[in-house]
């Protein structure tokens, strides 16, 4: 029987540690590229410098972010070039209302309604329209999972600035939505309440 | 505490985040203000149906990936006569993935046999996010008998109704926040048309980190026998897991024992 080599140990090892985060990465890159085939190629080419990255060092302490930095990364590279910098916008810009607008005086209980509404697609459509920076970071903890400490590894930011990313993210979101609706006439448009 | 600062933490309490001090400054504020209650469960929905995404994309997805990229790999070791993975047939592999795939997404809601995929489950809680299968439930309950187990836990008063577990409609899983600082997760499904019941506990003393796999060799296993079900209770790391079937002791122990 042929002996195993290093090599294939080294393969064996990175099948390993990257089987259980599969189907996670597979998700967020579904959800960056808004395409089945490009997120395809998306995760390849991950895996691809996932394992170049292995072969130098085995030292991996954080698998899932480690990917994830490294999906980031080669999305921002290979798809995304044209936008490298992140688009800067404020919250209010963001939001579209100033958030005691958008949330005040909704006291009743309308979420499940308001929610059953939309197909996955249209949320889709809604997370793909954030700009990239909420965008990720809603992606990388709502889609995928990750924890507040994993994104600040994979995107290489504070955790201050991933909690702030993450709450503005869905914010805006829950705006667009918001705004998708009424635009459509499912919404009727509330009155201001009052906030404390 | 204002609506805004609360807000603020609000996502971080859904993404079990915030440190013990962050968590009971927010519940006080919770406490009296329906509108950030309100904003809490708006976005504890947004997040359910966001997860539902990424089940969808796994569920509609063609299977490995990782297979794929690993027999891209495969030619130069093809030529020394041998397997990166050793000499398994890809159908092994393909079949391992598509078990992961199913334990993944269904584990926790679905209702396992207790000698096929039971067994081979992982609670994962984010997990569960993903299936979209915790709501935000009012009206869960639990039984005394869990109020009163629990309680020797954490060694103060909990207050947690009671339950009816007969005739109880058990579908899906639910999200329960006590009026403590307390959570409780409850996972249900059905087994042979009678309902089981595998309740998660956590809190701020009792934390479970998002993605963590719950397991643990239940040495401390204790089993309380009512009149119309069997519970058994054990820790697992910080948290308390508690099993709930309207089997018999020995039904709900081999079940039980299923549960890694």
């Amino acid at each position: 029987m042929p002996r195993r080599t290093d090599e294939d140990e080294l393969r064996a090892d990175f099948e390993k540690l990257v089987r259980p985060h599969e189907d996670v990465l597979f998700a967020g890159a579904l959800r960056f590229t808004s395409n089945r085939a490009d997120a395809e190629d998306l995760l390849q080419e991950t895996f691809l410098r996932g394992y170049i990255g292995f072969k130098r060092s085995q030292d991996i302490r954080k698998p899932r972010a480690w990917l994830f930095r490294i999906m980031t990364n080669a999305y921002i590279n290979r798809y995304h070039k044209d936008r490298r910098q992140p688009t800067r916008v404020s919250y209010e810009e963001g939001l579209d209302h100033k958030v005691e607008e958008v949330f005040g005086g909704v006291a009743e209980d309308p979420q499940e309604k308001f929610f059953g509404q939309f197909f996955d697609s249209e949320i889709g459509a809604a997370l793909d329209a954030l700009p990239d920076q909420f965008r990720e970071a809603v992606i990388m903890c709502d889609v995928s999972g990750l924890t507040y400490e994993e994104i600040s590894s994979a995107l290489d930011i504070p955790m201050g600035t991933v909690r702030s990313r993450i709450s503005r993210g869905r914010e805006m979101l829950y705006a667009r939505l918001r705004n998708y609706a009424q635009e459509r006439g499912l919404l009727r448009r509330r009155e201001k309440g009052s906030h404390r | 505490m204002t609506c805004l600062e609360a807000r603020g933490l609000i996502h971080g309490m859904l993404d079990l985040e915030l440190s013990s001090n962050e968590q009971s400054s927010l519940e006080t504020h919770l406490t009296g203000c329906p509108e950030c209650r309100n904003y809490a469960g708006l976005f504890g929905r947004l997040k359910e149906r966001l997860a539902a995404l990424a089940a969808h994309g796994a569920a509609t997805g063609s299977r490995g990936r990782l297979d794929v990229f690993m027999e891209s790999l495969e030619p130069v070791v093809a030529n020394r006569g041998m397997s990166a993975t050793g000499s398994k047939p890809r159908f092994v592999w393909a079949t391992a993935a598509a078990v992961l795939v199913a334990v993944g997404i269904f584990a926790g809601m679905a209702l396992l046999a207790p000698s096929s995929t039971l067994a081979e489950s992982t609670i994962e809680q984010h997990r569960l996010w993903g299936t979209g299968q915790l709501v935000l439930d009012a009206h869960a309950s639990c039984c005394r008998q869990l109020q009163e187990w629990f309680q020797t836990q954490v060694k103060h008063p909990v207050d947690v109704p009671d339950i009816t577990y007969d005739g109880l409609e058990v579908q899906g899983a639910k999200l329960y926040y006590h009026a403590t600082e307390h959570k409780m997760f409850y996972i249900a499904s059905h087994l042979h048309e009678e309902p089981v019941s595998l309740f998660i506990l956590s809190g701020r003393d009792i934390h479970m980190p998002k993605g963590s796999p719950c397991s643990c060799d239940k040495p401390d296993a204790t089993a309380t026998v009512g009149p119309d079900y069997t519970m058994i209770s054990w820790r697992s790391g910080e948290n308390i897991l508690v099993l709930v079937t309207s089997f018999d002791l020995a039904t709900t122990e081999a079940i039980c024992a299923g549960i890694r």
